[in-house]
């Protein structure tokens, strides 16, 4: 018959558990910070976006791929070098929060900040580099074939078309559009992306650098390193 | 002062008006342009326009012997998704002015003939219906 236990003792145990459970889950709740991000213009990705396989190059032309993504969070940008007011403002907000991240007093591990070029047409990556290295020296100016780009940009929920001066819409980004001076329409957001390689956040223009150092100090204080 | 001369000195300043007037109907403050990294092909010219005069005005276009072409743009950003808007001309009602700055209404500068440089002047035509064009100089800066 082996041993027999009370029932009693059995249903205690069990509650006894249950209870545990409770407790700990409780307390594992309210330790864990609470998102709440007051900057206009937010956006958290609850779930985060897994960023889907990708295959970009850098400006020094070394492979930029999921993995370049890891261990350290990224903060990022799409745009286009031809962009005359939106890019240019972004960047230069950026290099102003950078140079925050730079001081010896910053207690935050500075982010890595990525430039995605949605014109790989016009793009470079020698003119990528010259230009995302005018804002910081570190910022990287990432691009690629225009499948990889847009394989990307659509895996992350995000859009760009391009425009003919007449401003009528190419729908065709795989291809360079048969006038000069074409615009890019394009999503002009900052994006979070944590050490783990995930979306987490989004901030929409106007960009400012201290509301992107809001958000970000906000994200890396929930996610951490 | 002797009233004669109060009289003609206030008919003096009478004659002044007009001439005054005139040159100042339309005034621009503040223009400028954001400094572009090296070999940059747009650019972007920023100022104040205000309307003095007693009708409305319009910005039909502006020109630059630095450029190659000046456009009138407006920055549109609807969720996140920021399009260029080519304006045709930028009218300005009697008594208001328009804003050109970053994310909003701004002159594109497209092919510079030259690299241009925090501090450098750059010399911009602005058209208007029914007047010549104002020359107003712009100052290169980083912001």
């Amino acid at each position: 018959m082996g041993i027999s236990v009370p029932k009693m003792w059995i249903r205690a145990g069990f509650f006894g558990m249950v209870g545990l459970l409770v407790v700990a889950s409780a307390i594992f709740v309210l330790k864990k910070p609470t998102l709440n991000i007051d900057v206009p213009g937010t956006r958290c990705l609850l779930p985060p976006v897994t960023i889907p396989p990708f295959i970009l190059a850098d400006q020094r032309g070394q492979i930029f791929n999921n993995d370049r993504l890891m261990g350290n969070w990224t903060l990022a940008v799409i745009g286009y070098t031809y962009c005359p007011d939106v890019c240019p403002t972004t960047l230069h907000e950026m290099s102003v929060l950078f140079k925050q991240f730079d001081r010896p007093s910053s207690k935050i591990k500075a982010p890595r900040f990525m430039f995605l070029s949605v014109d790989p047409f016009r793009d470079t990556p020698e003119e990528l580099g010259e230009y995302v290295g005018y804002f910081n020296k570190d910022f990287l100016g990432i691009t690629g074939t225009p499948e990889e780009i847009h394989n990307l940009v659509t895996g992350l929920q995000l859009f760009y078309i391009y425009e003919d001066p007449q401003g009528i819409f190419i729908r065709d980004v795989l291809h360079k559009p048969s006038m000069d001076n074409y615009a890019v329409t394009h999503y002009s957001g900052v994006l979070f992306i944590t050490p783990r390689g995930e979306l987490v956040a989004t901030l929409t223009p106007p960009i400012n650098a201290d509301e992107v150092l809001k958000v970000f100090q906000k994200l890396h204080a929930y996610y951490g390193d | 002062m002797k009233q004669p001369v109060k009289i003609l000195f206030v008919l003096f300043l009478f004659l002044l008006t007009p001439i005054n007037t005139k040159a100042s109907e339309i005034s621009v403050t503040n223009p400028w342009i954001r400094e572009a990294p090296p070999n940059t092909q747009m650019l972007a010219a920023y100022m104040e326009i205000i309307n003095n005069s007693k009708h409305t005005i319009q910005l039909e276009s502006a020109a630059s012997a630095d450029f190659e072409m000046v456009m009138i743009h407006r920055t549109e950003t609807h969720e996140g998704m920021s399009h260029m808007a080519k304006q045709s001309g930028l009218q300005i009602k009697s008594g208001e002015n328009v804003i050109l700055e970053p994310g909003g209404y701004h002159l594109m500068l497209m092919n510079p003939k030259r690299n241009l440089q925090a501090g450098d002047k750059i010399k911009l035509q602005l058209q208007f219906d029914n007047r010549e064009a104002i020359a107003v100089t712009a100052v290169v800066r980083k912001k």
